[in-house]
């Protein structure tokens, strides 16, 4: 204990008795983000990251980095709490580290989200939400009942006819649909293919049938299958990308994740992101390897698309159906992935199935025998 | 009948992998991010979930 300790009154001496901590079996042990990886060298400019580093060292990288392939090497991170460490293949460690930005609450599932400032979104205020609820959930059909209903609205304490003048009411119902993720009605499905922000083409399907030698029409002839309602998938892809709420979280280099829980054990590898599967490793490591585009020296970055689909029946009692494809990008992680709020999974297309009057088409174009 | 299904559904899939797609796929696209660093990206299909089509 040094003077200056010493002559601090008793009770501020003990101010590091406050971090006690809980016997182990009453704590909780909460989630922690990966260990932070050492700083990329100040030397590099943000657009020139294929040219060599020559700033200071991390004990991790022992030469420095020249941009050609030969020098990829083994690179590891340092261990997190939970003994976990992840390990790249690479010149150097990435400058962009989607570790950095997880923040607590990304790491819990919080069983009490805060409310939202604007808790109408995308309703300005009540008064306006109140008339919009009224008009999507009122039935499609004036009644008795409605009418009461609106005239309750505007009689409302709170409502306020200044409230609902000005507003773009188009918009707020693009928004509505294009931001629709929980708690939608089955038929409003329809709306959201017609409202949704951009995108949206129809191209027709067009295939092609073989008919037997023995019919009337031997040979192959071209049929309309339908129309096929689908989006841009790279419009898709460069929308997702870009977008600054999901941009800090992809992952473009893929590591491998080890667990080592003290150093004296064997690291385990951990499987459980598409950006720590052999899979995309081995698909990252092979565009490495390719013979870069002609005077392109950008990162190369494997996107890894997952695609989804699959049949639902949107009323119990008629034939309506919906067959959708969904696009989601396994460069995000699971844990974002799979929540409602991040809406990961892209709509791409609404498949279409061969129709009656498709099958009409064809048998009268061939089926009777010669 | 079933060839028909499943000439439809290929039909679909190719109108959805179109030539910009596969272009992407084969060149990579330079994308500019938020971060105002370019990178070429290369789509790659890992995984398709899908069912047998329902009754």
């Amino acid at each position: 204990m040094d003077d200056e300790t010493l002559h601090r009154p008793l009770a501020e001496r003990r101010t590091r008795r406050e971090h006690r901590q809980l016997p182990k079996r009453y704590r909780d042990i909460l989630p922690e983000p990966p260990a932070a990886l050492p700083p990329p060298s100040l030397q590099v400019t943000p657009e020139d990251t294929q040219t060599d580093s020559n700033g200071p060292q991390s004990p991790s990288r022992q030469s420095q980095a020249p941009a050609s392939l030969t020098d990829r090497k083994v690179l590891k991170s340092g261990r997190n709490g939970f003994g976990l460490f992840r390990q790249y293949f690479a010149a150097r460690f990435p400058d962009h580290d989607p570790g950095e930005h997880i923040t607590h609450n990304d790491l819990i599932e919080s069983s009490n989200p805060s409310l939202p400032v604007d808790r109408y979104n995308p309703y300005p205020n009540l008064s306006s939400f109140l008339i919009g609820e009224w008009y999507w959930n009122g039935g499609e059909k004036k009644s008795q009942a409605s009418f009461e209903q609106l005239m309750k609205i505007v009689g409302h304490p709170e409502f306020r006819p200044e409230d609902v003048a000005g507003n773009n009411w188009r918009l707020i119902d693009a928004q509505l649909s294009g931001e629709r993720n929980e708690g939608s009605n089955e038929d409003d499905w329809e709306d959201e293919q017609v409202n949704r922000p951009a995108g949206w083409i129809k191209t027709p399907i067009r295939i092609k049938v073989p008919f037997h030698k023995k019919m009337k029409h031997p040979g192959q002839k071209e049929f309309d299958a339908g129309v096929l309602h689908h989006r841009k998938l790279m419009s898709v892809i460069r929308e997702r990308i870009t977008r600054p709420s999901v941009h800090p979280h992809l992952h473009f280099e893929p590591y491998e994740l080890f667990w080592q829980p003290n150093v004296a054990a064997e690291p385990i590898r951990v499987h459980g992101e598409l950006y720590t599967s052999e899979a995309f490793i081995e698909a990252h490591n092979r565009l490495q390897e390719q013979t870069p585009e002609l005077g392109c020296n950008l990162p190369r970055v494997v996107l890894g698309l997952m695609f989804a689909s699959d049949g639902t029946q949107l009323t119990s009692f008629s034939t309506a159906k919906l067959w959708p494809v969904y696009l989601t990008i396994g460069n995000e992680s699971k844990y974002r992935r799979s929540k409602p709020s991040c809406q990961a999974f892209e709509h791409i297309a609404y498949l279409e199935t061969a129709s009656e009057t498709f099958y009409v088409e064809v048998y009268i174009a061939n089926f009777c025998w010669r | 009948m079933t060839h028909c299904h499943r000439e439809i559904y290929h039909a679909q899939w190719s109108i959805i992998l179109d030539d910009e797609f596969l272009e992407a796929y084969e060149h990579g696209v330079v994308v500019e991010l938020c971060d105002n660093k370019r990178y070429r990206f290369y789509p790659r299909v890992f995984a398709y979930s899908a069912d047998y089509k329902e009754k």
